[in-house]
């Protein structure tokens, strides 16, 4: 609304919102009186409807990171990790990758001591891994 | 050349819980003169509030604060001091960048034969205002002037040079009033005007 009659109405309300906010304590007290209440009453509802708002705001923020964290979980159960067939192949891509990313392979060293020693299922759960990481390089040869 | 200082580090925002440790140390004359403002300054808001109460405003006003649109540092200021300025930006964010409402449309419609000056005041206010509830508060307080006031000249000018657009200022020097005088005038007419629109509280 723009007219200048709603400005005006506006301007005042303004005036007496801030009158408020300067007012002696004793005005305030008299003034929850008038209007047929008290303080403490005004203050209990107030301080009611901001209890509410912050309980709200926190189950909100909860379920959300609950909700996030689900889909999450699933979408790392669910992704669907092709490796190659044969041990040969995959411990080749396992190889592959420890010599793009250096800093993996002393990972690696310090977990197995010795990459030639690694079983073939130990490959086999570190390109799993590697994989839920995105250390996993994708059909267009890019780490997905 | 002398090196640029460097700036110290913002402290912190508070989190969630120092908020809510804030809020409920406010003393109840705090919380109680919070929910006021609020409650008026969502009333200055105008036919927009009609999607809001008070409840809802300070709600706003309280999650804006938790989900980091706004922030409060409580090194630097009170809570109280912060609460209070997020409830009156927040007005100024609906007026401003407000959506657009079913009376907004019929503006430009109103606006084509708004001979505002020339109508007696009760007239040219149902022509004007498009909120029917703006209206009545208008008609409200003029009829506080002649009535309420008849005997307060004083109140009865502020309130009149209020509706004309005059600023406080203005009308302190024009009614050659001090600050405190002026201030003592708005609390008649601040009770007078609550007064009237009790039962109507936003």
């Amino acid at each position: 609304m723009t007219s200048k009659k709603d400005a005006a109405l506006r301007a005042l309300y303004e005036e007496i919102a801030e009158s408020i906010a300067e007012a002696p304590d004793a005005d305030i007290v008299e003034e929850c009186k008038v209007e047929g209440g008290s303080v403490e009453q005004v203050a209990d509802h107030m301080r009611d409807v901001l209890r509410s708002a912050w309980k709200g705001f926190q189950q909100k923020s909860l379920r959300e990171a609950r909700e996030t964290y689900q889909r999450t979980a699933s979408a790392l159960r669910t992704a669907a990790i092709r490796l190659p067939d044969t041990a040969a192949e995959r411990r080749q891509l396992l190889a592959g990758v420890l010599s793009r990313r250096p800093e993996v392979g002393s990972a690696i060293n310090m977990h197995f001591r010795d990459f030639d020693q690694m079983s073939d299922e130990d490959v086999e759960t570190c390109l799993q891994q590697f994989a839920q990481l995105g250390l996993l390089p994708t059909d267009d040869g890019h780490e997905g | 050349m002398d090196k640029a200082k460097p700036r110290p580090a913002e402290p912190p925002p508070a989190t969630s819980e120092q908020i809510r440790d804030a809020f409920e140390a406010l003393t109840p004359i705090e919380v109680a003169r919070l929910a006021k403002y609020a409650r008026w300054r969502l009333r200055a808001f105008g036919s927009r509030q009609l999607s809001r109460d008070a409840d809802e405003f300070v709600t706003d006003a309280l999650i804006s604060l938790l989900d980091g649109r706004r922030t409060w540092q409580p090194q630097k200021i009170p809570f109280y001091v912060c609460f209070k300025g997020i409830i009156k930006s927040q007005t100024y964010n609906l007026r401003t960048k407000g959506p657009e409402d079913a009376f907004d449309k019929l503006k430009s419609l109103r606006n084509k034969d708004d001979t505002d000056t020339a109508e007696p005041l009760d007239r040219r206010a149902s022509r004007t205002f498009q909120d029917p509830e703006r209206e009545l508060e208008w008609a409200q307080i003029e009829r506080l002037i002649k009535e309420r006031f008849a005997d307060d000249d004083e109140a009865a000018l502020m309130l009149e040079a209020r509706l004309e657009g005059k600023t406080p200022t203005e009308i302190r020097e024009a009614l050659g009033l001090t600050q405190q005088q002026y201030e003592t005038i708005v609390k008649r007419v601040r009770r007078a005007i609550a007064n009237i629109l009790e039962g109507s509280q936003p």
